[in-house]
Formats: C-alpha cells, structure tokens, sequence
C-alpha cells in the first residue's frame, strides 16, 4: 500500500526530481522533434528496399539474445544460488567473468581463435596435425549471436542470482513440495519477475546499440542502417530519424513492462527472510552442474582471454610498449570514475525522488530518460552534439561526460530501483510514519540498506564506460586516448599486437572491477543475514 | 562484515573523488596545429614527429571515421578546433567542401608536388597519397590471364569463387561510382548483381580478411586496395608473411580507363584558428621526404611525381591509373550507394 504523501514535503524532491529529469530530456526531446518531420526520401528508399529485412534481423537478434541470455542467465543464477557442486563457489564469481570481455573484443577473439595464425591453429602444428578449421566461416547472424550471448549473459545472471538469493525462505520452503526443477518454474521464477525482466530489458538495449561486433560479423541490422543513412547517404536527419522510431519503440516495450508490473509489488518482510540452505547435488547430477558452469566461462572468458595474450605474447611478432598507453588507461580510469560516481548521484535521486513521488507521468518521464541506453553511441553523440552543444563546449571533457551520463544512467538506474523496491518497502514506510523526513530516510535506511547494490551499479556503469566506443571517438577532446579507442583502432587495421596489449589492459581492469562488483553482492548477502540476526 | 570490506564501502567515494579531481585532462601548447584525421597508422605519427622536429609545431591528432569528423566540424561552428582535417576518400572531401566547412589554399610548392587531377580545382583540397583498388588472386587457383577487368569478375565463371567487404564501404562505393561514371548506370547496377551472385558468402570484414581468405584458397579472388598486400608483406606476423606470398595483384582495366584509384587527401578548415601552421604541414606532407615514407612505410602510391619507389605493393609507372575520374567520383556516388541497396552484396 502506498502511504498519502504530505504535498509540503514533496514539493523540494519534486523540484530536485524535475531538474534532474530536465538534465537529461533534452536529447530525447531533440529526437521527438524528428519524428515530427514527414519521413525523408532516403528512409522512403531504405524501407522499399533493405530498411524491413534489417528490422527483422534485429527483431531476431534482440529476441533470440534476450530469450537465451534470461534462460542460461536465470537457470545458472538459481544453479549456484540454490545448489553446491564441485567448483560451485568458484563458478559464482567466474560466471560474471564474461562481462570484463567487451563484445566486439569478443568477436574479434572469436574469429582470432580459429584463425589459421591463432593459438588453435599453432597447437596443430606443435602437435604435426594439419589444422582442419582454418575456413571455419566465422561470420553471420549465427556467430553474432554466439558472440552477444556468452557477452551479456552475465547481465541475467549477476541479477538473478542476487534475485533467488533475497526470496523468502517461506515461499521456497512451502514450495519444496513441488521438488526441484518446479520449485524453480512455479517459485523462484515468478518472484524474480521484476529483477528478470528488467535484466532481459537490459540485454535488449545492449544488442540495440551494439555496433561494432555486428558489422564486424557481417550482420545487418536497424543500427547499421542509422549509420547508413548517415555515413551513405550523407542524411543525418534520417538517420536520427530512424533512431527516434526505434526509441519509440523500445519505449512502447518498456512502458508495457511498467504497466504490467504496476499490480504487483515484490518486496517482502525481513521477518519472513532467513539464509537459504544449499541443496548438495550428488552423482553425475554435481559433474553435470559443473560442466554446464565450465562452458560459458571457457567460451566467454578464458578464449578470449588466452587470444590476447597469444596476440600480446606468443604471437609471432614483439610486443610493442608506448608511454601513450600508461596514459590512455590513466585517462579510461578517470573517465570511468568520474561517470560512474555522477550517474550513481543522479540514479539515486531520481529513483528515490520517483519512489516518493509516485505519480504515473514522473515514471514514464523516468523511463524514457533511461532508454538513452537504447539508442546507438553515435546517434547519441550527434544528437548531444546538436542539443547541448550550446551550454557546454563541444570538445570539453564535460560534454563527453554527460553523454555517458545520458547513456548508461540507465545501467545504474534500474538497479538502484529494483533494490529499492525489493528492499526498503516496509522499513522505509515505517520510518516516515515515525516522522523522518525524506532526505534522513534516504540516507539513513535506503543508502545503507542497499549500499552493495550501490557499489556493483555504479561499477557497471563504470565497466560500460571504460568499453565505450562511439560517443568517445565523436565528442572526446583532442588528445584524449582511451584504452577502447587504442584497441579498437588496431583491430579495425588488424594490427592485433598493438591491439592485444591495450586490450588485455582493459579487460585486466574489467577483471579487477567484476570481481569488487562480486565482493559487493556477496557483502550484500552477509550485511543482510547480519540485519536479520540482530 | 570484516574491517576492510567496511572501511572500503565506506569511504570509497572520498578516494574516487580524489581521482576525479587531481586527475584533470589535457593543456594546450603554443605552435601547434590540429588535425582531425580518418588516418590512424603508425606512419602518421612518425611523420607528425618529423614535422614537428622540423617545423617546432606540435601537431594534435583526433581519429574518428571521415564522416563522424565533418559532422563534429560542422557542430563545432566557427568555434572548431580542427584546422586540418584529413580523410581517405575524395568524396567526403567534396562534402566538407560543399558543406562550406573548407577554406581554399593557394600555394605554388602544392601545386608542383600535387598533379592537377588530385587536387581542387580551386584549392579546397589536396591528396596526399593515392590507393589503387586492385584485383588481389590466388596465384594457385588462378593465372593472371584469366584476369582483365573488374566488370569480368560478374561472369558467370566466378561463381562461388569471390569474396568482398561490405558494398556500402566507400572504397566499393568509390569503385562503383567510377563505374558508373565509365559506363552508366544499367552497366554498374548489372556488375553490383553480378558480383553479388558470384560471392562465396555474405560480404564481411575488412580487406585484409578477404585478402587471407583467398591466400587461404577459401576464395580465388577479391578486390582490394593494393597497399593491404604490402602492409601484409611487412607484417610483424610470420605467418601473414608467409601467407601472402600466395597470392598476387593484378591491376585491372588496363585496356581501357586504367586501374581505379581513390586518394587520402587534406584540406583546411574554414575556421582555422592555426591555418598558417596547417599550410605548412600540408606542404611538408607533399614533400619529397613524406611522400617517400608513405610510399615505402604504407605502401600507398605517392601523389608527388618526383618520388620514385619500388614496392611490390605499389604500382610502377607503366601501370595505368584512372586519375582522371576523382573529380567525377562524388556525383556518382548516392547513385552507387542506391545501387548496392537493391542487391544482396550488402
């Protein structure tokens, strides 16, 4: 039940709420305008003739990645959140591993793998056996998908298992009497609804904006004809054109989502909360469980992990140290920081502020806000460049700044509210009957109570920054060298020596950020079995 | 909760807040110029050393794709930073031109070193180097007599025996643009579907993976730029060394309008805070000196006539280049990009 909510006290967040929505609307209203437009000649032209085959691939895409990446991500999230097996604590965090690996790097090492030069192709020849997949057509719509799975299932599964670990022991135990595999269909996957969803909304927008993997696999998609309505054609209007329908669209999927879940609120007393109690897996159940937990970390991490460092060191040619190196991870560091810590400011204030002011119009103005994440780097970057170019300096590093703000809010947002939602219901309304004003409820009850949700989304957002392509190349100041852009220069030459070591420098860092966002949630787990002790 | 895990959840912020304040970016030298650039090879960076050893002028690179650059120019207004931009493709450099984002140049020194066809008729632009498109074979699998023209890569007889890069890249763009500038455009549609029905499989990557595809045999043929099979011919990998040596270039078109050829090519921005600076690094990128190293490090084909080079990779002076068509490129080329369309050469 929602608690009536003093006008008076509201009104400041309102004001807070508004300004901070208002930051981040402006591009989003730049793109609304364009659908005011009658549609151009050229999308009159792309839609007679590639434009419909380009939506269907990306409906497919987008579907097949979000309906795998939610069932391995929810099935493994329940695996190590409900069973012990061999390996079971190690697998816990080596799941997350893919997430260092930013997907177009992932694709790359994919082809890098079985390339006739690569690591596979070499242990052949040490071995004298002729290697028979050096034609192995690593391409298509099939590779692209492998490629987005194993790189965003980790998304599905870091909240899913965070998800299964905060249910109710009550309605679990109640439910043992389905036994296993229907506990997990009739309990555990209902109550992690909201978290699911909102995870495979996630992997939707990631596969939206996904650009460089794609295009390197040959796989036509929505986002390839933006950037060919721009780049071919010359005509940035219809390509920002085209980036509005898709923003509708995402926003109409989000929106049905919102409403959908309107009926339902999923938190639930602390009292009914205690540990869950691992199930042992015995047989050739337990070795099954660990095979099945091997895969993805092989696949996902530990190729492509070995192919950098084949590139990097065993490749056949030296490795190529610059002073320009330790810079660009210097400033990638700096850059990650820095958005990372302003995007968990304004998550925080606008998914309280929306907690408090629980009025439709501020949820949709929210939403839409946060589909920034949806929309392709460089449509983002242009339309910045367009909007907001006239209260920052274009080329500042301010700029740059705030699209990555305006982009991965979205990353930091969601978190942050789903933990509010499952976390601070009943403590929260209990203070404010007590008196406490919103401001000392935020800090004293939601900052603490959710503080490792906190630290793993603004480590995320941090995680996407570091890896970020497109609105750094078009809005970064001159002399800004990031880690991403070094990589992705030489792989785009196929340099892969000079590519490999900022590369591996990037997902070395990725590595050390995953396994804190790890720490994190497993701070979580204890500081709440803590609170319920006492 | 143990003593670290505290300490560190709690006062992360303080030391992230100490980053971003002590860590601020990049100051700005006296001389200098600053280049936005759709080059990104290690040669650049050597010659913008030299430049500066030279001249005492730094010289500022940012990267970006040709027309990422034009559109950030244009956003940028009179405030822009850029006083060079530099692209490798003729086409958006008439972009930038109509766009009113260039200033034209005169200047004697880039008329000698630059022939009249690689440059704007009224100075707006000037290439650098030129990059010749070329037919790249498997030497096994096919004789350089089976080999003439590019419209003959949409017989039949290739079938299944060809790979290409995406169509809509401006390179194929280029070729085909100078197509249909050489025979119209029912001619130029009828090669793009050609093409498109003889490929081995969906068009994807870069040159440099077609080029291995067919020294791997995966493919006979596919067209290239030429500079690719010289940048693999001195590659720090053994094995692309090795590989390469599989396949050969052949410079198609001889009979008739000569190989195509595309340029990188600079020009300098209408609102130049440093254009004095920028003459004189697009002077020095003309020169004897730069335009030997961009032949001998890259293997691109010197605008320069006085440069004499032997490269495998760079076409000798018999070989007959299509020069002539860079200026009629740019009109052209929304007619190829609408070609490549209808077809199923994506």
């Amino acid at each position: 039940m929602r608690l009536p909510v003093g006008a008076k006290r509201v009104t400041s967040w309102y004001l807070w709420l508004l300004l901070g929505i208002g930051i981040f609307l402006l591009p989003i209203v730049t793109l609304i305008l364009n659908l005011l437009a009658p549609p151009t000649d050229t999308i009159l032209f792309l839609w007679e003739n590639r434009l419909p085959r380009q939506l269907l691939v990306t409906l497919v895409v987008c579907v097949v990645t979000a309906l795998v990446t939610m069932l391995i991500g929810s099935t493994y999230g329940w695996l190590i959140a409900r069973y012990r097996f061999p390996g079971a604590s190690l697998f816990e965090w080596l799941l997350l591993m893919p997430l260092a690996i930013p997907t177009y790097v992932m694709a790359y090492c994919l082809r890098g793998f079985f390339d006739y030069a690569g690591p596979l192709a070499l242990l052949y020849e040490k071995l004298h056996i002729a290697y028979p997949l050096a034609y192995l057509p690593i391409q298509g719509l099939g590779a692209a998908l492998i490629v987005l799975i194993l790189s965003l299932y980790p998304y599905v599964y870091i909240i899913a298992r965070h998800s299964f670990r905060a249910q109710s022991r009550t309605l679990l135990e109640a439910g043992e009497v389905y036994g296993g595999e229907r506990l997990f269909v009739r309990i555990g996957l209902p109550l992690a609804r909201p978290a699911l969803i909102g995870a495979g909304a996630l992997v939707i927008m990631e596969t939206l904006n996904e650009y460089g993997a794609l295009f390197y696999l040959g796989v036509d998609t929505i986002t390839t004809a933006i950037f060919g309505a721009w780049f071919n054609y010359n005509d940035i209007d219809s390509a920002a054109q085209i980036s509005s329908y898709t923003f509708i669209i995402v926003f109409i999927i989000a929106a049905l989502e919102i409403r959908s879940r309107h009926l339902a609120r999923y938190n639930y007393g602390l009292a009914q909360w205690s540990p869950i109690h691992y199930t042992h897996l015995a047989g050739s159940k337990k070795w099954l469980a660990t095979l099945s937990c091997a895969l993805p970390v092989a696949c996902g991490f530990v190729m492509p992990l070995i192919v950098l460092f084949f590139w990097t060191f065993a490749g056949d040619s030296a490795l190529v140290w610059s002073p320009d190196l330790l810079k660009a991870a210097g400033q990638s560091l700096w850059l990650g920081i820095s958005a990372a810590l302003l995007s968990l400011l304004c998550a925080l204030l606008i998914a309280y502020g929306r907690r408090i002011i629980n009025r439709p119009i501020i949820s949709y103005l929210v939403l839409s806000i946060s589909l920034g994440y949806a929309l392709p780097g460089a449509v983002v970057a242009v339309g910045l460049m367009r909007s907001i170019s006239y209260l920052l300096p274009l080329g500042g590093i301010w700029i740059l700044i705030y699209g990555y703000l305006f982009r991965h809010l979205a990353v930091c947002y969601h978190p942050i509210n789903a933990g509010l939602e499952q976390f601070c219901g009943n403590v929260d309304d209990a203070a404010y009957v007590l008196g406490a004003s919103h401001l000392q409820r935020l800090l004293r009850i939601s900052i603490p109570q959710i503080r490792y949700t906190l630290i793993a989304a603004t480590l995320l957002v941090f995680l996407d920054v570091l890896r970020e392509l497109p609105l750094t190349i078009i809005l970064r100041p001159l002399g800004l060298q990031t880690l991403a852009l070094e990589s992705f220069y030489y792989m785009s030459e196929e340099q892969r020596t000079l590519a490999a070591l900022p590369a591996l420098l990037m997902v070395i860092i990725a590595t050390v950020v995953v396994l804190i966002i790890e720490y994190c949630t497993h701070g979580q787990r204890s500081s709440t079995r803590y609170s319920e002790s006492q | 909760m143990s003593r670290a895990r505290r300490v560190v959840c709690r006062y992360w912020p303080i030391g992230a807040l100490i980053i971003l304040v002590v860590g601020t970016p990049i100051s700005a030298q006296s001389a200098e110029v600053n280049v936005y650039s759709h080059r990104h090879y290690p040669i650049d960076r050597q010659l913008y050393n030299r430049f500066q050893q030279q001249s005492g002028i730094k010289v500022n690179v940012l990267n970006a794709k040709s027309d990422e650059l034009i559109e950030r120019i244009r956003a940028e207004g009179q405030a822009t930073k850029a006083d060079m931009i530099i692209t490798v493709d003729v086409i958006r450099l008439e972009r930038a031109k109509a766009l009113g984002l260039l200033q034209p140049l005169r200047s004697s020194l880039l008329e000698a070193n630059v022939p009249v066809e690689l440059r704007d008729n009224e100075g707006y632009w000037y290439a650098l180097t030129s990059r010749a498109r070329v037919i790249i074979y498997n030497r096994r699998l096919v004789k350089a007599g089976d080999l003439s023209t590019y419209e003959d890569l949409a017989h039949p007889k290739w079938r299944q025996k060809i790979v290409m890069r995406s169509s809509s890249h401006p390179y194929n763009i280029s070729l085909l643009s100078a197509l249909i500038a050489h025979r119209g455009v029912g001619a130029a549609l009828n090669w793009a579907r050609g093409i498109a029905a003889n490929l081995r499989h969906s068009a994807s990557g870069n040159d440099r993976d077609q080029i291995r595809q067919v020294a791997l045999g995966t493919a006979d043929v596919t067209i290239a730029n030429s500079y690719y099979v010289g940048l693999m011919i001195n590659s720090e990998s053994q094995r692309d060394q090795e590989l390469i040596k599989s396949v050969a270039i052949y410079y198609p078109n001889q009979e008739r309008e000569g190989t195509h050829i595309n340029i990188s090519g600079a020009a300098i921005t209408r609102y130049a805070k440093n254009s004095a600076e920028a003459r004189q690094l697009l002077e020095f990128l003309s020169s004897l000196e730069a335009q030997q190293l961009f032949a001998s490090a890259n293997h691109e084909i010197p605008v320069n006539p006085k440069v004499i080079t032997e490269r495998v990779a760079v076409p000798s002076s018999r070989i007959k280049l299509d020069s002539a068509a860079i200026k009629k490129l740019t009109s052209f080329s929304q007619q190829a990009t609408k070609i490549v369309e209808t077809t199923s050469w994506r």
